[in-house]
């Protein structure tokens, strides 16, 4: 059994499809580039492929990732332009590594996202008092709902940096990095909450996936390398 | 054009914004300013249903092909789209180049259903296109509908510039010729009139405008004739003959989000043989046509490999009919059943044949097998003309359950013509005698608890060029009563029960064989809010009742009223080729209650194949033997 793990693009031209509309696409494009992936057993055979974290709809990302389980071992550059001549616009794989077969998966190990903020600020607005005074809280309390029941979570623990990235009057680009994960999840839009953007103008652009470990962060494909 | 940045700023406002974006894989996007001929393909719904729609594919194909044409998608806005779009000033637009509807030069819809009449008037509205064509000028497109309802045209007939009827493939491409010499024609370009005079030569156009309908004291039609010298008095539909060589895309455009038939389709064949006199669609997509295995098994190999699809769906109005079925299955499991690739077969005949080639497709999941029974007892089975036994129904079923399926669905009408409590009193028999057979089978490998029957009963519908033409519709509060008796029949937990909106039902009963009086009712309901009829939580029969009384129309008139034999029916100046004498010989047999053979095995005489010069077509396989 091989494993390959791949770095890839969603861009803004498929920012709205949904991450099981994304999954589908890429299986339809290593159907059409040939690519010898391993399907599972049983009457509806699906293929191997596991991803690090879904977008939500909406979000673009220029760090993306997803391993996938081969029959045998391709050429990685040809893999990665083969598969790119056959992706729809908006998807472009950017990296490739092979994994061992015992890698932990990327849902087990992701633990940090980085998003760019892009958006137009209220009349007036002092961004650089609000991120001041955001920094400064304790708790920070956002409502979710899942099955019906709300729940009420503090996400400013897993809130680790934002980052004026650039401010005029009008405009202004946030950089985030934030918890994901099963151990705790933070959603940008719930961080924009807390400042003067106004209403429907943010958008969020996903840098990228990666692993905190003893202070530093590293990407996926650099734990993942044999 | 509408601008990315505009769409942008409304696609998070608006649930599955995936319908709007476009890009999607195998699209083709043409110079707008260098192609001279602009087609929009516009379809009355959503697009999460109207994208699979396999006649939209093929003209795509076809008329981006040339390179004098382009052709774009266009698909009805959900209603939060539509407020947003409404509210911005932004107008319906393509998904290829975001352009207007009203900049296209040509808008054509496809006419599937009734219930989507709605939907075009608010589309047009949306595009910017005056809803009446004799409001348009020069600065408007030209309105085209084809499809199955096109075959009576006449409740649109103000609403469009004209309507093209049958096989699309030839005529569009001759519609588009005289298109071309319209509008490089300085001595006739401008001039709307001019164009559609000289595409009304073009057989298989119909433009109503050039047609009068004058009408009795008894509301009943006195005739229809043209206005015009040049125009034919009867529009007699198109037919591609050949249909092996007929063009089919080499590639489909593949959605990003969900969508309804999100697969390759193979269409195997257009026609059907079988002549069930309730049918529309035996009676106008006649006569049958088989395609080559060779040609379809290079036509799966190119559409794999341009969509990278998981599913093969083999298309066909019976495909168990296909005559040479077996061999297409097992060259298709052979080339792609390892590749992650699944084939399936959309109607089942009802017999143990179909079930054996089902039973063949391995791989797939045993989820269930769809039978139509269509009626509940041999005599009224015997009235529509549907060739099926309760011994064809218990072998196929015992045939399913041996080999595996816990679930069959059947598929009944209620309301055919001459039906009575006791034909009714005959689906229950035969849903309970179905599930104790699938318990006893199942039993076997102590499975009995799994064994369900999904039973679905739609409302007759009587439809134009069939032999029930002149059939009288069932009453609403019949229909409900039959509907009630079935609920209580069916109280078992392992049947589960669905039935169609009896007031749905009515609606597309009054517009299927309506006149040209009708359009009034159709848009008066649409400027009252009418819209999405055929989704259940937007149809509002409220607004139709009194769309009807505020325009002086009897819907009873249209549905419940059987015709007389000698009356001029709304449809009569359009031709599907089977002629008028053998639908009324049908309709005789029907009370009668004789049946005729498949005209595959014994010509039933309906005129078509000499009227129009065709002839069924069979592939060469010998999977056709009588059952």
């Amino acid at each position: 059994m091989i494993k390959i793990r791949i770095k890839f693009t969603k861009e803004a031209p498929i920012r709205f499809i949904s991450h099981l509309d994304l999954a589908r696409t890429i299986e339809r494009a290593l159907r059409r580039a040939q690519i010898p992936v391993n399907y599972s057993e049983g009457f509806t055979p699906r293929m191997k492929m596991a991803f690090g974290s879904a977008l939500a709809v909406g979000v673009t990302s220029s760090g993306e990732y997803l391993d996938l389980e081969l029959d045998r071992h391709v050429e990685l550059d040809g893999f990665l332009e083969a598969l790119n001549r056959v992706l729809p616009v908006g998807i472009t794989f950017t990296e490739g590594v092979y994994i061992d077969q015992d890698t932990p998966t990327l849902m087990s190990i992701i633990n940090r996202a980085q998003y760019i903020l892009t958006g137009d600020l209220e009349h007036n607005a002092d961004l650089g008092q609000a991120v001041q005074s955001l920094l400064d809280e304790k708790i920070l309390s956002v409502e979710r709902v899942r099955k019906k029941r709300t729940r009420t979570l503090n996400i400013r623990p897993w809130i680790f940096e934002i980052d004026i990235l650039s401010k005029s009057a009008k405009t202004a680009r946030l950089q985030l990095l934030v918890q994901t994960g099963s151990h705790g999840n933070v959603r940008p839009e719930e961080v924009a909450e807390y400042l003067p953007f106004l209403e429907n103008s943010l958008q969020v652009h996903r840098q990228g996936l990666f692993i905190a470990r003893n202070s530093s962060l590293s990407s996926p494909l650099e734990v993942a390398h044999c | 054009m509408v601008h990315w940045e505009q769409l942008e700023r409304i696609l998070p406002l608006v649930a599955k914004p995936g319908r709007y974006t476009g890009n999607e894989l195998n699209i083709i996007r043409k110079d707008w300013a260098k192609t001279p001929m602009k087609f929009a393909l516009a379809f009355p719904d959503i697009y999460d249903v109207g994208s699979g729609h396999l006649g939209f594919k093929i003209l795509y194909s076809l008329l981006n092909g040339r390179g004098d044409t382009l052709a774009e998608r266009v698909y009805a806005p959900w209603v939060d789209m539509e407020e947003q779009l409404r509210k911005h000033g932004i107008p319906l637009f393509s998904l290829e180049s975001r352009r207007g509807l009203g900049e296209f030069d040509l808008v054509g819809f496809t006419l599937q259903y009734e219930l989507s009449y709605t939907n075009i008037l608010n589309m047009l509205d949306l595009g910017g296109i005056p809803l009446l064509a004799q409001d348009r000028d020069n600065h408007h497109p030209f309105v085209v509908g084809g499809g199955p309802c096109v075959f009576n045209p006449e409740p649109l007939a103000e609403f469009f510039d004209l309507f093209v009827i049958g096989d699309g493939e030839e005529v569009v491409m001759e519609l588009m010729d005289c298109y071309s010499s319209w509008q490089t024609d300085t001595g006739v370009q401008g001039q709307r009139e001019q164009f559609l005079l000289k595409a009304a030569e073009i057989p298989g156009v119909y433009v109503p405008a050039f047609y009068k309908v004058t009408y009795l004291n008894s509301g009943i039609i006195e005739q229809i004739e043209p206005v015009q010298d040049t125009v034919p008095a009867k529009v007699t539909k198109r037919v591609v003959q050949d249909l092996d060589s007929t063009f089919y895309p080499k590639e489909f455009v593949v959605p990003y989000i969900e969508t309804v038939h999100d697969r390759i389709m193979l269409e195997v064949m257009r026609g059907c043989t079988r002549g069930c006199r309730f049918c529309q669609a035996g009676m106008i997509y006649r006569p049958s046509r088989e395609r080559n295995r060779s040609t379809l098994l290079e036509q799966a190999r190119l559409l794999t490999a341009s969509t990278g699809y998981e599913e093969i769906s083999l298309a066909s109005l019976s495909t168990s009919d296909y005559s040479d079925i077996r061999n297409l299955i097992q060259n298709l499991m052979a080339g792609y059943g390892d590749c992650g690739i699944a084939i399936s077969l959309p109607s089942l005949r009802v017999d143990t044949f179909s079930v054996g080639l089902a039973d063949e497709i391995q791989n797939q999941r045993r989820t269930s097998l769809t039978f139509a029974p269509e009626a509940g007892s041999q005599r009224l089975r015997d009235v529509i003309n549907k060739n099926v036994t309760e011994a064809d129904l218990f072998s196929a079923a015992e045939a399913a359950f041996k080999a595996g399926w816990d679930t069959i669905k059947l598929y009944f009408m209620i309301g055919l013509p001459s039906e009575t409590m006791d034909d009714v009193a005959g689906i229950s028999e035969l849903v309970q005698q179905v599930l104790r057979l699938g318990r006893q089978i199942r039993a076997k490998d102590g499975k009995a608890g799994r064994v369900r029957v999904n039973v679905s009963v739609g409302s007759f519908v009587p439809k134009s060029h069939t032999p029930f033409q002149w059939a009288a519709q069932m009453s609403g509060d019949e229909l409900k009563k039959r509907q009630q008796f079935l609920r209580n029949q069916f109280r078992d937990r392992s049947i589960s029960f669905s039935w169609t909106d009896v007031e749905q039902s009515l609606l597309e009963a009054t517009i299927a064989r309506g006149d040209r009086r009708i359009g009034k009712a159709i848009l008066h309901a649409w400027q009252n809010g009418a819209k999405f009829d055929p989704w259940a939580e937007h149809f509002n029969w409220q607004l139709w009742k009194d769309a009807f009384s505020a325009t002086g129309i009897k819907p009873a008139f249209y549905s419940l009223r059987e015709r007389d034999l000698g009356e001029t029916l709304p449809w009569d100046h359009i031709q599907s080729g089977v002629s008028k004498g053998f639908l009324r010989h049908e309709w005789e047999l029907a009370h009668k209650g004789i049946t005729t053979p498949d005209c595959r095995f014994e010509c039933s005489d309906c005129g078509l194949c000499p009227e129009l010069s065709v002839a069924n077509v069979l592939s060469g396989g010998k999977d056709h033997d009588k059952d």
